[in-house]
Parts: C-alpha cells; sequence; structure tokens
C-alpha cells in the first residue's frame, strides 16, 4: 500500500464505488503503507460521503497502520469539512484508540 | 516494476552525487576543523542518503548511513572533536557506502562492523546517542517560560510532487519530533475525491506546533532540501516581540502549547485538536461563523501573499537546472551533426541554383543551425572542478601511504570542457598526479635536507586556450633527471648512444611504452606501464602532453585538450580528386609553393616564408596519390608544439563546420587520419591527423 502501486489501488477503489454501495476495507493483511495510501483512503472517504455511500475500516487495526496514521499527524477529534455524516475515518479511529486507553 | 527502478535509479545517481559532495567536504573539514557550515553540509548528505536509502530499500545502506550520521550529530552538537581518525573512518564509511550502492553482493559486512565499532569507541561514552536527541527538549520544570525555548507555529506543505522526488514527507515531519516537543496535525482538505486525486501527488500539507530552543534555522534545516518548493511558515508563538494583534486568536493555543507543566501526553493531546481548538476558542468569545471565516480568509491572505513572494523567486530555481540522461544529450549531439552536414548541402545547393528565395531560406537555416550547435554544444560542457575534487582524495590517500605530505591545489576549476573529454580525462589524470606524488615529490625529511618546505605541493590547474584548453599539472619535486632518462633509452635501444636530443626530447621518451626510471617498483609507480597509456589516451583525445622540467625544482606535465571531440572548424583542402580537413584551430596561414620555389630548395622539403625556413610535408607523396600536381600549390602552415609545420596541398578550399564521424574499426590503426567527415555534397572528407603525420615524417627523415 504505498506509492508504487497507489495508482492501481486507486482504480481498485474507482471500480468498488462503481459496484456496489457499501464499502468495507480490511486492513489486517496491510504489511506496509505510506502517505499516498492514507491520501487515497481520505479520497475515498470524501467520495463514499458525497454519494451517500458508507466506508468503513474492518477487522483489527494493524499497529503499522495506526503508527503510520499518527506519525502522518492523521488522527483528528472531529472530520474536515467534507465530512457532513460525522464519519471521519480519523475521528472514528482516534476514538476507538482514546476507549482503550481509558 | 519500472516505477520503482526508475525510482532506484534516480536514487543511485543522486546518492552518488551526494557521496562525492560528501568527500569533498570532508577533505574540507581536514583542514577547517571547526566550519560549521561544513560539519552541516556532510550531516546533511549523511541524512540524505539514510532517508532515500530507506525509502527506496536500500536498508542496508540506510542502516549503515544511520550510524555514522548519529557520530556526525555528534559532531553537529559540539560533542564530538573533528579529528583525522574521525575524518579517515567517514571517508571509509563513504566508500563502503559507495560499495553497497555500487555492487551490493560484493559488500563486506564485517567492515562496515569494523567501521561503526571504530565510529562508537570515538563517541563519548557518557553521552548516548538518543540523550544526544533528547536534550534540546524544552520545558523547564518550574514552568517559566525559559529564555530559550520558543514556541513555534509552522506550517508545512510540501511541493505536489514531493513522492516523486523520493521523499517522504511524513519522515521529515517526524524529525520534528527531535528538535522538541512537538504536534503535529494533518490538513486533508485539499485531497481531491478519488476519481480525481493523482494518487502519486502529495495534497496533504501539516499544521505543527513545535517547541524548541534550537531556533528557526533548526527547524529549517529538517525541510532544507525541498525548502524551496515547499511552504514553509514558521511563526513564532510565544516571542515576546509579536504584537498582540498578530498573536491574536492564537493565544489561548499558545499557553497550551508553553504551559510547561502539563505532561508530554497532555501536551500532545492538546495539540492534536489544534484546530478544532482554534475553532473552540472563537465559539468561546461569541464570534461568529462569518468572522471565524474572515479570521481565516485574513490568515490565509497573510500566507498567499508570503506564499506569492517565494513563488516570485522559484521559477528561477526550479528552472534552473534539469537532470537528463547522458545518452540523450548524445544522440541530440549526432543529430545536430547530421542536421550540421545537411545544411552544408543545402547552402551548397542553393549557391548552385542561384535562386534569391532559396539563397534566404538557406542562410536563415545556417544561422539558426550554428546557434543550434554551440547551444548544444554547451549543454555537454562540465566545468572540470568535479574532476579535480576527486583527486583531493587520491592525494591524500596516496600520501599518506607513501608517508609524504603533499598539498593539493587547484585553479580554473571553473574550465568548462566537453563531458566525454572529461570523463576520458580521469584515468590519465589519476596516473600523472601519482606520479607526482610517487616519483616528483620527495619524502619530508629529503626535503627538509634540501631546503625545501616539508609539505610538498601539486597544483592542477586548468585554462582554456583558444579552441583548447589546457591543464596543468605541476609539482615542485625532484624534477625529471634528463641524464638518466637518456641512460635508460640508450640501455633500451631507443635511441643511439651518439644521438643529439633536445631536452623535450627527451622529455617525451618517457612517454614511450616500457619506460620506467624508477630503481624500485613500488604499488603505486614504477612498473613502466602508464605514460604510453596516458600518451595513448590524450591523443586519442586529439590532445597532446607537453612536459617541462627541473631538476631539483619540480615538473609541470601540460595537457593540451580539444573542447569537444564532436563538432571542430576545419580547413577544407583539395589533393587531386580527394578532400581534407585540417584543423582549423591549429592552422596558422596558407603560402604558396611554385616550381620555382621547389627548385631553390634543392630537393629539400623546405620552403622560405618571409625569410623563416618553414619545413613542409608533401601530402600527396605522403598519402602515394597518382596525379600530376598544380604549377602552384598551397602550403598550410600549422602550428604544432611550438614548431611552424607546412602541409602541401593543391589547392585551399576554405573553412569548413566539421563534424567528426569515427573512421569503422578497421581503419583505427591508420596513421595520420583521426577521422572523417561529410561534406556538403555527400562526399568524404579525411580529417588529418596533423601531429602524427609530422612524427611520421620526422621518423623516415631519420631514416631516409
Amino acid at each position: 500500500m504505498t506509492i508504487q502501486n497507489a495508482s492501481a489501488l486507486q482504480g481498485i477503489f474507482i471500480r468498488s464505488l462503481e459496484s456496489s454501495s457499501n464499502l468495507t476495507i480490511d486492513l489486517k493483511d496491510v504489511t506496509d503503507l505510506d502517505l499516498s495510501f492514507l491520501q487515497l483512503l481520505c479520497s475515498l472517504h470524501r467520495t463514499s460521503t458525497d454519494l451517500k455511500m458508507n466506508l468503513t475500516l474492518s477487522g483489527p487495526c494493524p499497529e503499522i497502520f495506526r503508527d503510520a496514521v499518527k506519525s502522518a499527524g492523521f488522527l483528528r477529534r472531529t472530520g474536515c469539512k467534507f465530512d457532513c455524516k460525522k464519519n471521519c475515518l480519523w475521528a472514528e479511529m482516534n476514538k476507538a484508540a482514546e476507549k482503550e486507553i481509558n | 516494476m519500472s516505477n520503482a527502478e526508475q525510482h532506484k535509479a534516480v536514487y543511485m545517481e543522486e546518492a552518488s552525487e551526494l557521496l562525492a559532495e560528501l568527500e569533498t567536504s570532508l577533505l574540507e573539514l581536514e583542514e577547517n576543523a571547526g566550519d560549521a557550515e561544513l560539519i552541516g553540509r556532510i550531516f546533511r548528505a549523511l541524512h540524505t542518503i539514510k532517508g532515500s536509502g530507506a525509502m527506496f530499500g536500500f536498508d542496508d545502506i540506510a542502516a549503515f548511513t544511520h550510524e555514522v550520521e548519529t557520530s556526525f550529530d555528534m559532531v553537529r552538537n559540539g560533542l564530538l572533536p573533528v579529528t583525522k581518525k574521525l575524518i579517515d573512518l567517514t571517508l571509509s564509511s563513504r566508500d563502503y557506502i559507495k560499495t553497497l550502492l555500487d555492487e551490493p553482493e560484493s559488500s563486506d559486512k564485517q567492515r562496515a562492523g569494523e567501521i561503526i565499532y571504530s565510529l562508537k569507541k570515538l563517541s563519548p561514552k557518557t553521552i548516548m546517542p538518543d540523550d544526544v536527541k533528547n536534550s534540546p527538549a524544552p520545558p523547564s520544570p518550574k514552568g517559566n517560560e525559559s529564555e530559550k525555548s520558543v514556541t513555534y507555529r509552522i506550517r508545512f506543505r510540501p511541493p505536489v510532487d514531493i513522492f516523486m522526488r523520493g521523499i517522504n514527507p511524513v519522515l521529515l515531519i517526524n524529525e520534528l519530533y527531535g528538535l522538541g516537543e512537538c504536534s503535529i496535525t494533518a490538513q486533508t482538505d485539499a485531497i481531491p475525491q478519488i476519481v480525481d486525486i493523482d494518487p502519486e501527488s502529495c495534497y496533504t500539507y501539516w499544521d505543527i506546533v513545535l517547541t524548541t530552543d534550537l531556533g528557526t534555522n533548526a527547524i529549517r534545516d529538517v525541510f532544507i532540501f525541498i525548502e524551496d518548493d515547499s511552504e514553509i511558515n514558521i511563526t513564532v508563538l510565544n516571542d515576546s516581540s509579536t504584537s498582540e494583534a498578530e498573536a491574536g486568536h492564537k493565544k489561548i493555543g499558545e499557553i497550551l502549547v508553553e504551559r510547561g507543566d502539563l505532561t508530554e501526553k497532555d501536551i500532545q493531546k492538546a495539540l492534536r485538536k489544534q484546530k478544532p481548538l482554534g475553532e473552540f476558542l472563537i465559539n468561546d468569545r461569541m464570534v461568529d461563523a462569518g468572522k471565524i471565516e474572515s479570521a481565516l480568509a485574513e490568515q490565509k491572505h497573510v500566507k498567499e501573499i508570503k506564499q506569492r513572494e517565494q513563488q516570485k523567486e522559484q521559477p528561477a530555481d526550479t528552472a534552473s537546472s534539469i537532470r537528463v540522461a547522458s545518452d540523450k544529450l548524445d544522440s541530440l549531439v549526432n543529430l545536430v551533426g547530421e542536421m550540421v552536414t545537411v545544411q552544408a548541402r543545402l547552402s551548397q545547393l542553393s549557391s548552385f541554383r542561384n535562386d534569391p528565395d532559396l539563397l534566404a531560406v538557406a542562410e536563415e537555416v545556417e544561422r539558426l543551425t550554428g546557434e543550434l550547435r554551440d547551444q548544444t554544444m554547451s549543454i555537454r560542457m562540465l566545468p572540470i572542478g568535479t574532476t579535480f575534487s576527486k583527486f583531493k582524495r587520491l592525494v591524500r590517500d596516496l600520501s599518506k601511504e607513501l608517508g609524504k605530505r603533499i598539498e593539493l591545489t587547484t585553479e580554473g576549476a571553473e574550465t568548462e570542457l566537453d563531458k566525454t573529454v572529461i570523463e576520458k580525462l580521469n584515468d590519465p589524470m589519476v596516473h600523472l598526479i601519482r606520479n607526482c606524488i610517487d616519483h616528483g615529490i620527495e619524502t619530508p625529511d629529503v626535503r627538509s635536507d634540501i631546503g625545501k618546505p616539508a609539505q610538498g605541493m601539486v597544483r592542477l590547474s586548468a585554462k582554456h586556450s583558444g579552441a583548447y584548453v589546457l591543464i596543468e599539472i605541476m609539482d615542485d619535486g625532484a624534477g625529471l633527471d634528463a641524464d638518466a632518462i637518456r641512460a635508460k633509452a640508450v640501455e633500451k635501444g631507443m635511441i643511439s648512444l651518439d644521438a643529439e636530443l633536445t631536452e623535450k626530447e627527451i622529455y617525451s621518451l618517457v612517454l614511450a611504452p616500457g619506460f620506467s626510471t624508477a630503481k624500485t617498483v613500488t604499488n603505486v609507480s614504477g612498473r613502466g606501464v602508464g605514460m604510453d597509456v596516458v600518451k595513448r589516451a590524450i591523443d586519442n583525445l586529439r590532445g597532446s602532453i607537453g612536459i617541462t622540467s627541473q631538476k631539483g625544482i619540480g615538473t609541470t606535465i601540460t595537457l593540451k585538450l580539444p573542447l569537444t571531440l564532436a563538432i571542430i572548424e576545419g580547413l577544407l583542402v583539395q589533393i587531386g580528386i580527394e578532400y581534407f580537413v585540417l584543423p582549423l584551430s591549429a592552422v596558422e596561414e596558407c603560402v604558396e609553393l611554385t616550381r620555382q620555389d621547389i627548385a631553390n630548395a634543392h630537393g629539400r622539403h623546405l620552403a622560405n616564408v618571409r625569410g623563416q625556413i618553414v619545413p613542409y610535408i608533401r601530402l600527396r607523396g605522403q598519402f602515394v596519390m597518382d596525379g600530376r600536381p598544380p604549377d602552384i600549390e598551397q602550403i598550410v602552415i600549422v602550428g604544432i608544439e611550438g614548431r611552424r609545420v607546412g602541409f602541401v596541398v593543391d589547392n585551399v578550399v576554405g573553412e569548413h563546420q566539421t563534424v567528426i564521424k569515427t573512421l569503422g574499426r578497421v581503419y583505427k590503426d591508420i596513421e595520420g587520419i583521426s577521422g572523417a567527415t561529410i561534406l556538403g555534397d555527400g562526399t568524404v572528407a579525411l580529417i588529418l591527423d596533423i601531429q602524427k603525420l609530422v612524427q611520421t615524417a620526422e621518423r623516415e627523415e631519420v631514416r631516409g
């Protein structure tokens, strides 16, 4: 899930938007990722929100993904201005993380 | 994946450049141990090698370089002094990285271990690298505003193509953690919809709040490689000089950041919410949404102005250079060569037709082609300084090995020379410099015995001289021993015992194959293979070697090289129906040779030019060409190694833009011809190797 296959991934995302209305991304097999992947997820979320579709991250969240999100500064409390459904991926993750701490 | 390979290739290229830079800086540092800027440069070079290495899967390089970088971080922080040992080790590290880069299979893990072990031994034991990194952590325990610690707000917007440049912005940002307490918020609002996004562009930018006592320069250092193309706004949040109005809405955030008594976790938490916090703040003050927008717009506006100002400078920066594969350049030069040939044909054709319209077009094409040619040639020109700096290392290592003290000075590093010439010049230069160090310069005690400074000197200089570049390699060593060379030449049967040779001729004997006067063979030089190889290499570049020397004072070797190998200005001459080209830069004048002159010389090939005797070579005879020469022949007089020699031809046609084509392998051993060119009407003209022709004629004269 890095810049090297970002183009391919974009294609997959676009196709999946066309084929279904509920998207679930399973991250458990992710072994490597970088900022380009986070951007793609953000972008996908933005589009799916516009299209009134659901996008969720499923399965146990791998450590590597959490670290990448954290070190890129993507974790946040509230969603961005496009996040009208209040289900920003990063905010959700943050909530989950805080729950764990508490 | 081709994309990944491409990135790797770019990395390899960049890393090589960085390694070269590293080497130069290290050698400079050896001379100015305290130069902080140099240390910074070395650190950044290491840092980039490591960072991009990790990114492109060169994990070995990244891991190894990290260790070296750690040491230099200590140097940078004044914890580790710059010593000869340190520089030696870093130079070895540089070599090791080079091996990892060029031939990873053959890399010697043990050597890496040894280097790292030695580097670690140098570091002060009490201070671990981690402490160094954390030491600047700012907050004072009492919660008072530390005088030095300043909190900055940093807006970092990397260039859109940052991924393509092989830089991972996240790694850069995370480096800020090393400067002090820091919180990072990614701004994602610029990310487009999935159908519009270019997955290989970076849309994210960051707001960072950082508390550090290292100053803005340290922050800028982190972004140094992309500073010019990025938006990096650093605003001081808690500096007392900031006016109330400017501090404005940031106040609460600022306070939260600066409350030193907050734990790290609290700060992290608080700062993570930086943007919403700003909104809370405004909400608390019962400011309406429109005002928020306008406040934001104002903020944005200020930033945009700054950005615009930055951008004003940017275009020049980004357009100032572009990386092009050299084979593309080579094919461009070839095409320009073809173009010049075709243009010559066009000019010739148009002058035959005598059609004014056609003539006008032909002239225009001629002018444009000339410009195109000059521009293309200038693209291929590189300053010779890059080669010079490589020799610094050579001199350093060799003189150490041989127990000599030698300083290398250079001059005219900015002199430009064709890229191919520079590349082919490297080996001969290495050899000549080795000779200077090994044979030329004496050991320090010998030198002080004869009243010379203990430190020897090798000077490299380059300068333009017409269509040539002169490169001088000068040493202040023992000089050449003319008698010893002579004796050796006699012993080898190269000259007869009673041969009368000028000093210059004696010196040129050392260029002959198998010649060495060194009494002992060292692993540096003395095996007698070398100078002839140097000579051949320089000949192949259509250059020449001159040697001057004074016993006990030093030797100067001068290489005279043509500026370019691809196109020369030539003088087109005719013998019978054949055309030949002489390099115009060597031609001094043309005079007539009449039957009467020949009769007056009584069979000797000598012409009287304004009272001066000039020997000449009859090319018709030299090339065994049939036919009867015209009654009035022409002598083209050329200057060669300080002498004047004439070449007798039937007719001088005129100047010619000569695009040099190499003769095939079959013809490569033909003496007196250095190449060929295609004339406007499609016929081939041979390019004369005047130096060889003169030598051949001289040999025949001696024999005959």
